[in-house]
């Protein structure tokens, strides 16, 4: 893939990925744009390997995973969930917060979950395909979407009972 | 992608997602940063290229000249033998064996090597953009 190529794939492909790296990063939209630029940054480097062009996105995507999976790595940064959630039911107007139930849902899964149903729920990757990005068996993956959805409906499902 | 009918499908966790549109730091600043870095990157590969080439380009001009200098020298070696073997040194005595063809091997050795090195840094240094010699 030429740079001029590259260029104007990526355009099309930013903003969504931006969003899965937000939600990723269960909401930490600093980090998923650092992550963002290394993965775009990598991917730009490695561009000229890249023979077909409609596995882009899919190429794209599984740079992203691993470089979210390498951030994880290099800093596990400790967070409290409960003081989280204060702060979610004191400024829930605000529009930054929007997501903040569910940003401390999908913190609640596990990293590998969360990326499973992320790709799955929200960009659409078959099972199949989350598998071959994130060089996991096809069965792993669905043990990972079951164990996601479930976690991840019940915490909502919590989250709206406590609310009424 | 593919969006099909798996058994995971779940239309609230779906349209959860499907509604998901958080707001994004700036994306003109994000491009930005992008497009610097991207610039950051070919300046630097090209540097890499330019070094790369002139690397190679010293390499072969030492090794020619090396092998050209070996060459003439190792055409010289009977006549210096003869001159040395002419010159009966009193140390000369103290060896059992032939120091003479010792110290010709020495000397082609150490000025192809020297010839070498410094061929090669003045190549590399010529070759650089306003480059000066370093000799």
């Amino acid at each position: 893939m030429l740079p001029e190529q590259f260029a104007k794939q990526v355009k099309k492909s930013q903003e969504p990925l931006r969003r899965f790296l937000v939600a990723l990063c269960c909401g930490d939209a600093m980090r998923a744009d650092d992550i963002a630029q290394e993965t775009l940054i990598k991917a730009y480097l490695g561009c000229e390997r890249l023979a077909n062009d409609t596995q882009f996105e899919a190429w794209l995507y599984r740079i992203a995973y691993n470089t979210y999976l390498n951030h994880l790595r290099q800093e596990r940064p400790t967070f409290c969930l409960a003081e989280a959630a204060k702060v979610s039911t004191q400024v829930q107007a605000d529009d930054a917060f929007k997501y903040q139930d569910l940003y401390i849902a999908l913190r609640q899964l596990s990293d590998k979950e969360r990326g499973s149903v992320l790709l799955f729920y929200l960009e659409g990757y078959s099972v199949e395909e989350i598998a071959a990005l994130t060089e996991s068996s096809v069965s792993a993956v669905k043990q990972q979407l079951s164990r996601g959805r479930t976690h991840l409906r019940a915490i909502i499902l919590t989250n709206n009972d406590l609310k009424q | 992608m593919t969006h099909n009918t798996d058994p995971f499908q779940d239309s609230q966790l779906s349209d959860l997602f499907a509604n998901f549109r958080p707001q994004l730091p700036s994306t003109e600043l994000f491009s930005e940063r992008l497009r610097l870095k991207m610039e950051a990157i070919d300046i630097v590969q090209q540097k890499q290229k330019a070094s790369k080439t002139r690397y190679r380009a010293a390499l072969i001009a030492a090794s020619v000249s090396g092998c050209i200098v070996g060459l003439l020298l190792g055409l010289m070696i009977p006549n210096m033998m003869r001159l040395i073997s002419n010159l009966h040194f009193p140390a000369m005595i103290l060896f059992d064996f032939d120091i003479t063809t010792v110290a010709i091997w020495s000397v082609m050795v150490s000025a192809t090597v020297t010839l070498s090195i410094n061929v090669f840094s003045l190549v590399n240094s010529r070759l650089q953009p306003g480059g000066q010699s370093s000799l």
